[in-house]
């Protein structure tokens, strides 16, 4: 089976960190890692991750917008998108359903199931 | 020249006999003229003495010293029924008199002269003694007096008989003679009169008027057994008065004078008014009618007559006194205007001279006067300004012992009355006696009204009745006017909340119109007041056509059509367009039990608005925030404490746990807090389905069994039936998860813990029973508030955040049922939760469904049923 590339796109290096190292640990996924939303769309297109975890709220391009514009793109658009957010509002989960995210998944998360739940939401275990 | 003495002599003497002779026949011619002049007038006068004799209507009868009668004149013929022929010269006198009646007067008469003279003649008894009797006065006079003839036909008459002396030339007696008259007619008049003026007497003496005849002076001749009893008087004690008025009292003697001098001028005196003041306190209303007799033009005596209208004038005043009364409580709106004229008017028609109105004030429990009357020109300034600066306690004093008592009570002198303290005043004032009454409504007194009088007044059942009959109306009167004022007070308040509530308030007919408007409403609205009334509610507040803002389902027109209690959440339009979110609430308005209109109020709502949007953002913002470190930090523990980068000593390995765990725990915390937060504000609502128990309860078992079978606890589930609800199932199943994990955490290993379900009629029970240590009596409650738990160490041993009972208690408390925890016969605890089948709160209330909040139409809701992203915090719950 192919290793499995998945992008992290976050502006807190130490979840960057945290999230990447629990991937390629547990998982053993490959991780590419982007910054903010620019950096992330450009990633995207260069990598072409197999899916994208992607941080909500950010500096100058939040999290739905960079999803409206991987979705814009045509390269990046089929790219599978999990919103991994600290909002865990009602009011943000109704935000989020609207977007048409592949899911949702809340800060903080259990470093040992977390491949586990990303690949229960796409359907890789299947 | 005449030298010779002799011839002297001689000469002399033949002179004085020739005078003598002269004068002698000088005396002898006038002596022989006189005597035929006498006998010519002899002639004449006796025959005057006859016609007189015949044509005297008086009864002429004479007898000469012998006892013989000689004359006999027509009239005695006529009164007697003799001719003169059969009498004179024939009967003897005693013979025209009853028998012995001559005899009878004839002593009598000789009884009354001093000594009799000797008479010429041999007349013999009983007239002898008649002729001593008229021998005794000189013929000049005559005696009169009465005594009875007899007629002929032996009839007897009285007459009046005066005697006279017939005397002879030398003046010796030589008869008498009797001139009488008839004195039948006048016997019979006086017997007349006098049983006339018997009759009048006794008229007088028995009747119930007051009757006095008083000369022309004023003092008192006569007064009947009325007038003396009336004034306490004996007829002595007014023989001994000075005037007429002196018999009255000081205040009614100058009007009795002048009604005497009326009479005394001739005036007319009838049915003048009088009040008399008896001596023993009494007092007496008489009408007086006054005249005066007069003989030849000058005053003879003065009549009074007073009739006693006391009783009459009672009635009248009774009468009046209530008229009067009814009047003035009919024209008037308030007791302050009433009791002043109630009190001029009883005063007067009493005959008072001050007049007293106490009131008890309910705040100090004290008498105090309320209003005070006395007639002008009355000296009473002293007494009513002691009365005003008086406070009375219940008991105290007159109108307090009228109010302890609840009855009327009289004073008859105030200065010697132990009990009146107002002694002082009321004597420089003149004042006397003085009654009070109270004034009830129902059984309890609130006012005393007190009268006082100069004159010494006796108890007067008669007064004091009448007084009472008004006091009852003035009591109602009073009670009533209270009522009125509390009634206005009332509304002055109800005015005063209404237009200072921050609420807007409308008052909405049955058929949807604004009748009220307070200024909050205008305020909000901007909308003037009077422009608002009349006009239909909702077309104001959803504007004219109402589907604007507004759809079918409108809970603002609902309500208001409806009538039905109904509190929510809606958008109301402003004058200038603007819409305004706000909180309402329609009430009906109920008139014995029937429906009169309601009460729409609303409260601005926006502020709140605001502040749950910066609430929500601050709560959203400090999770977030508090949950990007965590992400780090959880992260990072979990990855090296699970040994994937690199194994680690004993101890590292330790720490770490301990440090995940504890990161576990602040996880949840934060979780807890944002879920009870949201729950309480109401902003977390119910996603409701149609879902089975059992069903629940097999998910929730499974989802505990990892932790149970660590803990080495069995779990068991015993579910004889099942029954659907509405309800939420994830907060649901958060309910049944918390009661498993915190009795599987407190329940030694190989303990069981068991789940049960009960049907109930409507109702279903979820009970989880363990073996634990159990709960205290005095924390079966308390376990349910925040951050409260058996032990305060447990949070720490056990993992808990402290909130968990708190939010299953809000969820069950919002499905509309009940959770409680009791202790069992293992020792251990059982958790009850009772939920109802169907579900009755609503999402939006619905008539008749009491009050219930709604969200705002404008408020995000939550997400639709089915869509809802389950909260990532289960997966770190177990």
């Amino acid at each position: 089976m192919k290793k499995r590339r998945i992008l992290i796109i976050d502006d807190e290096e130490d979840i960057r960190t945290v999230t990447a190292l629990t991937l390629e640990t547990v998982a053993e996924w490959d991780v590419v890692i982007a910054i903010n939303g620019k950096d992330g769309i450009q990633r995207a297109r260069q990598e072409q991750p197999d899916a994208i975890l992607l941080d909500v709220m950010m500096p100058e391009m939040d999290g739905p917008t960079t999803f409206r514009n991987l979705q814009a793109i045509a390269e990046t658009r089929h790219i599978p998108v999990l919103l991994l957010t600290a909002k865990v509002q009602a009011v943000d989960q109704q935000r989020f359903a609207d977007l048409g995210v592949a899911g949702v998944l809340f800060k903080p998360f259990d470093p040992l199931t977390l491949a586990d739940q990303i690949a229960g939401v796409l359907g890789w275990n299947e | 020249m005449l030298q010779d003495p002799g011839l002297f002599w001689f000469i002399a003497l033949w002179i004085l006999a020739q005078i003598l002779f002269i004068l002698v026949s000088v005396f002898s011619l006038r002596a022989a003229m006189r005597l035929a002049l006498t006998e010519q007038e002899l002639s004449e006068s006796v025959q005057l003495q006859r016609s007189i004799l015949d044509s005297a209507g008086a009864m002429i009868v004479a007898a000469d010293v012998r006892g013989r009668i000689i004359i006999f004149n027509p009239a005695a013929e006529r009164m007697l029924g003799y001719r003169a022929d059969e009498v004179v010269e024939r009967l003897r006198p005693d013979e025209l008199f009853p028998d012995g009646e001559m005899e009878r007067i004839g002593r009598q008469l000789i009884g009354s002269i001093q000594r009799a003279q000797s008479l010429p003649g041999d007349a013999p008894e009983p007239v002898r003694s008649f002729l001593q009797y008229v021998s005794s006065f000189p013929s000049t006079r005559v005696r009169g007096f009465e005594m009875n003839y007899r007629r002929k036909d032996g009839s007897i008459f009285p007459a009046m008989v005066y005697l006279s002396a017939i005397r002879s030339r030398e003046g010796s007696i030589t008869g008498l003679v009797s001139v009488s008259t008839d004195l039948s007619a006048t016997k019979r008049a006086e017997q007349a009169l006098r049983e006339s003026e018997e009759r009048y007497r006794d008229l007088f003496e028995n009747s119930a008027e007051m009757i006095a005849t008083l000369s022309p002076r004023g003092r008192y001749l006569y007064v009947n057994p009325a007038w003396q009893s009336h004034f306490g008087m004996t007829a002595d004690q007014f023989e001994s008065l000075m005037s007429f008025e002196s018999a009255f009292s000081l205040e009614v003697q100058a009007e009795a004078a002048v009604l005497f001098r009326q009479a005394l001028l001739g005036m007319k005196v009838e049915a003048a008014p009088l009040r008399l003041h008896t001596r023993d306190g009494g007092t007496v209303e008489v009408e007086a009618s006054m005249s005066c007799r007069r003989e030849s033009g000058s005053p003879v005596s003065v009549r009074c007559i007073f009739r006693d209208v006391t009783e009459r004038n009672r009635r009248e005043r009774r009468l009046r006194m209530q008229l009067q009364v009814s009047q003035i409580i009919g024209e008037s709106s308030t007791a302050q205007m009433a009791v002043p004229q109630i009190l001029a008017a009883l005063c007067s028609t009493l005959g008072s001279d001050v007049s007293n109105f106490w009131v008890i004030d309910e705040a100090t429990n004290w008498l105090k006067l309320q209003s005070s009357w006395a007639p002008q020109g009355r000296a009473s300034e002293e007494f009513r300004a002691e009365s005003a600066s008086r406070r009375f306690h219940r008991g105290e004093g007159l109108p307090g012992m009228v109010w302890a008592r609840g009855e009327p009570h009289w004073v008859s002198d105030l200065r010697t009355d132990p009990h009146f303290v107002r002694g002082h005043s009321a004597r420089l004032n003149g004042l006397m006696s003085g009654w009070a009454v109270p004034i009830r409504v129902g059984n309890q007194v609130i006012a005393v009204m007190e009268f006082f009088s100069r004159h010494r007044m006796r108890e007067d059942a008669e007064i004091t009745a009448t007084v009472e009959t008004i006091c009852a109306s003035i009591g109602q009167f009073l009670a009533r006017s209270s009522q009125e004022s509390r009634v206005v007070a009332l509304n002055q308040q109800k005015e005063f909340i209404l237009n200072s509530v921050a609420d807007a308030i409308f008052g909405v007919t049955p058929d949807g119109m604004i009748d009220f408007v307070n200024p909050a409403a205008s305020r909000l609205l901007g909308v003037e007041a009077p422009v608002l009334i009349g006009k239909r509610a909702h077309a104001v507040l959803h504007g004219p056509l109402g589907s604007e803002i507004c759809g079918e389902d409108c809970r603002t027109r609902l309500a208001l059509q409806t009538l039905t209690p109904t509190m929510g959440q809606d958008i109301y339009l402003q004058r200038d367009g603007r819409r305004l979110p706000v909180e309402f609430s329609v009430m009906p308005m109920l008139e014995e039990n029937a429906v009169v209109g309601s009460v729409l109020s609303f409260r601005d709502n926006s502020q709140r608005y605001a502040l749950d949007r910066m609430k929500d953002e601050f709560v959203s913002t400090v999770s977030h925030e508090l949950r990007t470190p965590l992400t780090s930090i959880r992260g990072s523990l979990g990855l090296l404490s699970a040994g994937l980068l690199g194994e680690l000593n004993e101890k590292a390995s330790s720490l770490l746990r301990i440090a995940v765990t504890n990161s576990d725990r602040l996880i949840r915390l934060i979780n807890d807090i944002l879920d009870l937060e949201r729950m309480q504000s109401g902003r977390a609502t119910l996603n409701l389905r149609r879902l089975s128990i059992r069903e629940l309860a097999q998910q929730a078992m499974e989802s505990m069994q990892p932790l149970a079978e660590n803990s080495g606890v069995t779990l068991t589930l015993e579910a004889e039936e099942d029954v659907w609800i509405d309800g939420d199932p994830d907060r649901l199943q958060q309910v049944t998860t918390n009661l498993l994990s915190n009795a599987i955490k407190f329940s030694p290993p190989q303990a069981q813990v068991r789940l049960r379900i009960h049907c109930l009629p409507g109702q279903a029970q979820l009970s989880v029973v363990d073996e634990g240590r159990g709960i205290p009596a005095d924390k079966l409650e308390s376990i349910f508030d925040r951050f409260q738990q058996v032990d305060a160490s447990d949070s720490r041993q056990k993992g808990g955040t402290g909130l968990g009972l708190a939010i299953c208690r809000t969820i069950v408390e919002q499905h509309g049922g009940r959770i409680w925890a009791e202790q069992n016969e293992l020792h251990g605890a059982t958790l009850h939760v009772l939920l109802p089948v169907t579900h009755e709160m609503k999402l939006t209330a619905g008539p008749g469904n009491g009050f219930r909040n709604a969200e705002p139409p404008t408020t995000p809701s939550e997400l639709p049923a089915g869509t809802r992203i389950t909260p990532e915090e289960k997966h770190l719950e177990a």
